[in-house]
């Protein structure tokens, strides 16, 4: 095919007339984000004095707070993240519960049941955030569609926070496998009956949520937990046993101590390192003769953390100065000398 | 009435003397201090009962011992000084209000009516007294004695050691505090601003104003005055953090003028030590009740007046 001029100057005309077409849409498009923006801008602008009065129980609710179009419910989404995330009180997520079941439940309605993979997300999201409960059952509809991994993960949050009697089967079903990460964000929400149902589960759970359960136990700093900590502690697995060390140390509480010693001679020098870590939680007349050996010890981070152990107490430089004039072992005498350079 | 009156223009303080126009020197000093410092300051005005029982050699004696005893009660930092009239102190309890003078009375009036070897002379004493609560910095010294013994001879007359208050001079005077709230959010820093506006807090009148960022306050001349500043601020800023502020102020000369209150997400145990060696005042943990927040800022301000 020979490419006359005119065809050319055709083509040139077809290729302007498609990119104008294009740049128009564009340009309209814009036009209709922003104009959206402002739009939703206005109702925060008009609107966050009431919801202010209204959330701090100074007015009653007001009629004109209800949405009337997209863009108010987008800003509307706005005022209640910015006071979730800020300043939560049991009185405000309730009106927030309130007015989303009641006002914003079609419009996420329709995003959970969208095609696009980030509306049902977003979704989801604020199904959690604001806890609309009266979505829970539609959640569960379509959970026998395929669902993504992210979408699994929220379908759990959702479970955490609208229902909890749910969850724990819910997360023993799961057909995906969760990272320690998402396990440590499921679990750092969820509350005591839950916690208690996950420990006398606790073999049926995965092995990486087992390592969160007792990391988050130690977090959450919760003394009821503490027997179950101490029965982890004669568990086969040497990651749940240090683990459990740990948390107990975060607890700050020894109720038995012989229980522990046997870690002093442990062949692992993680276990080690804990119960010199754990030793700080005794009073220094009784852990001295304990962390005097493990200042000998083999491995340098044992020795570091029982110098260290030692020399929060009070009378813990003494007793360094004292083992640093009588010891023989180079490298624990370098140990103590270190932390009493440091204090 | 047997004792005569003395010259007015020398009062008494201890041993020396202080005319007149140098004891409102001193007062004029104390009381410019009274607003600077946010702490008040009281005058008790004090009188003996009865005193035309005294003969004229005896009342001379017993003004003379009383004067001593006074000094022997009050505190460094008080004052003390006789009156024109005979048997009229005025003690300045400097950093003390009208509660603490009002437990010095009582101790005071109590010591005396049990004081068996206070003069040998077989008189017993009654005292009455007057008191006044200097709360601003506009009280004149004329003012101040005037109203104090109109006030004592009213007390003279009502009762044996009775005390009188005088409430003319406790008003604080107002003062304007700056407040800067530096939030991205603009949502959240609005709620601040209505709630702190909001709030009623006496004696002081806030300036409050809201900042993006660290970079844009630090580069406004808003924190460059001698007010005293409350900053409530995120830690987590774009282009200057809170942390990084916090480090700009705290190196100022006038540094102990800010206030800080950190607001963040971190509530680790490492974080906040952090922040609090680095000269954080206050640490909110987000989500944080309102409330809370208000009532800590209405006890700061209670803290500013001692």
């Amino acid at each position: 095919m020979i490419l006359t001029i005119e065809l050319l100057l055709r083509l040139i005309l077809l290729i302007v007339i498609v990119l104008v077409a294009c740049t128009c849409y564009l340009i309209m498009q814009r036009m209709k984000e922003v104009s959206g923006q402002q739009k939703s801008r206005a109702y925060i602008r008009e609107k966050q004095l009431l919801w202010y009065r209204y959330f701090r129980d100074e007015e009653p609710f007001h009629t004109s707070l209800i949405p009337k179009n997209q863009f108010d419910i987008q800003a509307i989404e706005e005022i209640f993240v910015a006071y979730l995330n800020n300043l939560a009180t049991p009185a405000i997520s309730e009106k927030i519960k309130w007015f989303s079941n009641q006002y914003l439940q079609q419009h996420f309605l329709a995003l959970l049941r969208s095609r696009k993979w980030a509306d049902r997300i977003n979704s989801m999201e604020r199904i959690v955030d604001f806890q609309m409960d009266s979505l829970v059952e539609d959640c569960e509809k379509i959970d026998g569609k395929k669902y993504s991994h992210e979408e699994h993960f929220q379908l759990l949050k959702i479970y955490v926070v609208l229902k909890e009697e749910q969850f724990v089967n819910k997360l023993l079903s799961l057909p995906i496998v969760l990272s320690e990460y998402e396990y440590k964000r499921l679990l750092m929400g969820v509350d005591e009956e839950i916690f208690q149902e996950l420990m006398n589960r606790f073999e049926e759970l995965p092995e990486t949520c087992k390592f969160v359960l007792i990391d988050v136990l130690g977090v959450k700093r919760n003394m009821e937990s503490l027997p179950f900590l101490e029965a982890q502690l004669e568990y086969h697995h040497d990651d749940i046993r240090i683990r459990a060390l740990k948390a107990i140390y975060e607890l700050g509480i020894i109720i038995e101590a012989e229980k522990y010693e046997h870690f002093g001679l442990s062949s692992i020098w993680e276990e080690r390192l804990m119960f010199a870590k754990l030793l700080g939680n005794l009073p220094i007349t009784y852990s001295a003769a304990y962390l005097q050996v493990l200042l000998q010890d083999n491995s340098w981070w044992v020795r570091s953390q029982a110098a260290q152990t030692i020399g929060q107490d009070k009378q813990g430089r003494e007793i360094l100065q004292k083992f640093i004039e009588t010891a023989n072992d180079p490298f624990a005498i370098d140990m103590a000398n270190e932390v009493l350079w440091r204090r | 009435m047997k004792v005569t009156e003395r010259q007015l223009d020398h009062l008494h303080v201890g041993e020396d003397q202080l005319s007149e126009s140098q004891m409102k020197r001193f007062f004029n000093v104390l009381k410019a201090t009274v607003a600077r410092s946010r702490v008040r300051m009281t005058a008790a005005f004090l009188t003996v009962q009865h005193v035309d029982e005294f003969s004229q050699e005896g009342g001379l004696q017993i003004e003379e011992e009383m004067t001593l005893y006074l000094e022997s009660k009050i505190r460094q930092t008080d004052l003390l000084f006789k009156l024109s009239k005979p048997f009229e102190w005025c003690v300045l309890l400097t950093q003390s209000g009208e509660e603490e003078t009002k437990a010095f009375l009582a101790r005071l009036f109590s010591d005396v009516s049990t004081q068996e070897n206070f003069l040998q002379k077989g008189f017993s004493i009654c005292m009455a007294a007057s008191v006044a609560e200097i709360g601003n910095s506009q009280v004149a010294y004329e003012q101040l004695i005037e109203s104090g013994r109109a006030s004592l001879s009213n007390s003279r007359q009502a009762d044996d050691w009775h005390i009188e208050y005088i409430a003319e001079f406790k008003r604080k005077a107002e003062e304007t505090v700056k407040v800067s709230i530096l939030e991205n959010n603009e949502i959240f820093s609005n709620v601040l601003h209505t709630s702190l506006e909001d709030l009623a807090i006496e004696y002081f009148n806030l300036e409050i104003k809201v900042f993006k960022d660290g970079y844009e306050f630090l580069e406004s001349d808003f924190y460059h005055s001698g007010h005293t500043h409350i900053l409530i601020m995120n830690d987590i800023l774009p282009r200057k953090n809170g942390l990084e502020v916090l480090h700009v102020l705290r190196e100022l000369p006038n540094q102990k003028k800010f206030i800080t209150f950190m607001m963040t997400k971190r509530k680790s145990e490492a974080n906040m030590l952090y922040a609090y060696e680095k000269g954080v005042d206050e640490y909110l943990i987000k989500p944080f009740n309102l409330r809370l927040f208000e009532a800590q800022i209405k006890r700061t301000f209670e803290r500013l007046w001692s």
